[in-house]
């Protein structure tokens, strides 16, 4: 799986999308509606209660976009392909992939390539380009550096706990009530860390390391004290991403070494 | 009757195949409760906005997350994947109601959900949280009615949607529009009592807040006595209006019933 062939097969995906346009584009108005749902309700509550944690409603629209945004973007190389693996697995399809002469995993992620999280890309790079312009951030080179590599962190966050769910599939074959927990859990990330006791903020930052995708690099960009900690562990940031996604992929071929067919 | 109870045993007993993914959902219960919680209390006491205790708001939150686990969501996904596979063209022969029927499988995951979900989640709230009596027996009897008419309610709107998907082939779409209009209206996190008053006007105009704001402030007694009447009254009409709307929509969707699968 070569990254030529992966932007050919995008494109095939994109002109397979565009032969139903406009239902492309009611899916896209949809996802905009129901994630400008969530927005407007943190919104309203912050008109009632001014700020949360000390964080006000642009710098929380500005954290909440970047948990949205890297989601998006992890979510489309993993959700869909993870989700379905338990479907796969259960009827046997899954081998057909085992036989392929590429590795498992580029293939399954690439031909699933879901465009269909441009609408999640609009509405949260829209909301955090006005929060940025509200908040009147100073726009260093090391600050813009810093948000590129977060976000790709963030995005290599989700997806890695996506893929190792997937690779749940292998053991116990159903895995999709994993899914609805992480889609809960996500939830903390919606709001600062500090509004969530010790035990949780330890939790969501070594157990599962969903601080990272957003509140740790909110906090640094927007100057936020974190603990007393010192400015150069923000870079702990970027690396975090990585090594998540590193270990889900080891897991994950792991568990394809393991596999042995439902299916019959 | 009897064919149709048969239906929510069935559905029922096929989730209990699932029986080990219980405590995952409890879990999953318990970090929405906990999070809703967390928020309340980091706001509550630094602004003083009137009708607002961290006791009412865990109980809002609790009784709103368990709610939720017990709505009719799952119509228009059934709905669709036997538009899809063609599977509905049998459905339609058989001598019964195909609404009564998606009515009456739906209920039976609402029982399987109260029983594996529910109380047992509430328990766990009510012991971890602490949970707040009704206010009145009066109020409680107001509650489970209104419980009744969010089942009615979320039954008619997924209904709805999946007939609409008839033209639109694309209930995803549509039911994300609908959990959008949800998230903002039902009042399920935020009580319409703390909407901006615009905001609040809109969503009290609307069939949403039937499934959340309604019956949780029924419990609490935060809508008064007098007004119950009234609320069970807007509630009655809505059912009525989705009802019709339905109906006919379902005499068109019939005669233009396209079969995708073969």
């Amino acid at each position: 799986m070569t990254l030529p062939l992966f932007f050919k097969l995008v494109r095939l995906l994109m002109k397979e999308r565009m032969e139903y346009r406009a239902d492309f584009l009611l899916s896209i108005f949809a996802q905009i509606i129901a994630y400008g749902g969530d927005y407007i309700v943190i919104w309203m509550f912050i008109q009632r209660f001014d700020t949360i944690a000390g964080w006000n409603w642009p710098e929380i629209a500005f954290l909440y976009s970047i948990g949205l945004f890297t989601y998006a973007l992890g979510a489309s190389f993993s959700f869909v392909q993870m989700r379905d693996l338990e479907e796969q697995v259960k009827n046997g399809t899954f081998d057909s992939l085992l036989i392929k002469p590429v590795n498992p995993y580029l293939f399954l992620i690439s031909r699933g390539f879901n465009l269909g999280y441009i609408a999640h890309i609009l509405i949260s790079a829209s909301v955090m380009i006005w929060a940025i312009i509200q908040l009147d951030l100073k726009w260093t080179l090391i600050n813009v550096l810093y948000l590129i590599l977060s976000v790709i962190s963030g995005a290599l966050i989700n997806a890695g706990i996506m893929t190792l769910i997937g690779s749940v599939s292998f053991v116990w074959v159903r895995s999709g009530f994993l899914f609805n927990l992480f889609f809960r859990l996500k939830e903390f990330i919606s709001f600062p860390l500090p509004v969530f006791g010790a035990l949780i903020q330890i939790l969501l930052t070594i157990v599962m390391p969903l601080a990272f995708v957003n509140y740790y690099p909110a906090a640094f960009l927007l100057s936020k004290d974190i603990l007393g900690l010192p400015t150069w562990s923000m870079w702990f940031v970027p690396v975090v991403g990585p090594f998540c996604y590193w270990v889900a992929y080891r897991a994950w071929m792991g568990g394809v070494n393991k596999y042995q067919s439902a299916g019959g | 009757m009897k064919t149709y109870l048969m239906f929510t045993a069935k559905a029922f007993s096929n989730q209990m195949a699932y029986r080990s993914e219980v405590w995952f959902r409890l879990l999953g219960n318990f970090v929405t409760i906990l999070i809703q919680v967390a928020i309340w209390k980091a706001v509550i006491g630094e602004v003083d906005v009137g009708q607002v205790s961290i006791e009412t708001m865990t109980t809002y939150s609790i009784l709103n997350t368990l709610l939720t686990a017990l709505l009719l969501n799952g119509i228009s996904g059934k709905v669709d994947s036997s538009l899809k596979s063609g599977s509905i063209s049998s459905e339609l022969v058989k001598p019964i109601s195909y609404p009564l029927y998606l009515l009456f499988e739906g209920l039976g995951g609402s029982v399987y959900q109260l029983v594996f979900t529910a109380v047992p989640s509430f328990l766990i709230a009510w012991l971890y949280f602490g949970i707040m009596p009704p206010a009145s027996p009066v109020f409680l009897a107001a509650y489970v009615t209104a419980l009744l008419m969010a089942l009615a309610i979320s039954f008619l709107l997924g209904y709805l949607v999946s007939l609409i998907a008839f033209w639109f082939m694309n209930h995803f779409a549509l039911s994300w529009m609908l959990g959008g209009l949800l998230t903002i209206f039902s009042g399920s996190f935020l009580p319409l009592w703390l909407f901006p008053p615009t905001w609040e006007g809109v969503a009290k105009l609307l069939p949403f807040q039937f499934l959340g704001y309604v019956p949780a402030s029924l419990y609490l007694g935060v809508i008064p006595a007098e007004s119950i009447l009234g609320v069970f009254i807007a509630g009655i009409i809505w059912i009525a209006i989705l009802l019709l709307i339905v109906q006919w929509l379902w005499k068109k969707a019939i005669s233009r019933l396209v079969i995708q699968g073969g």
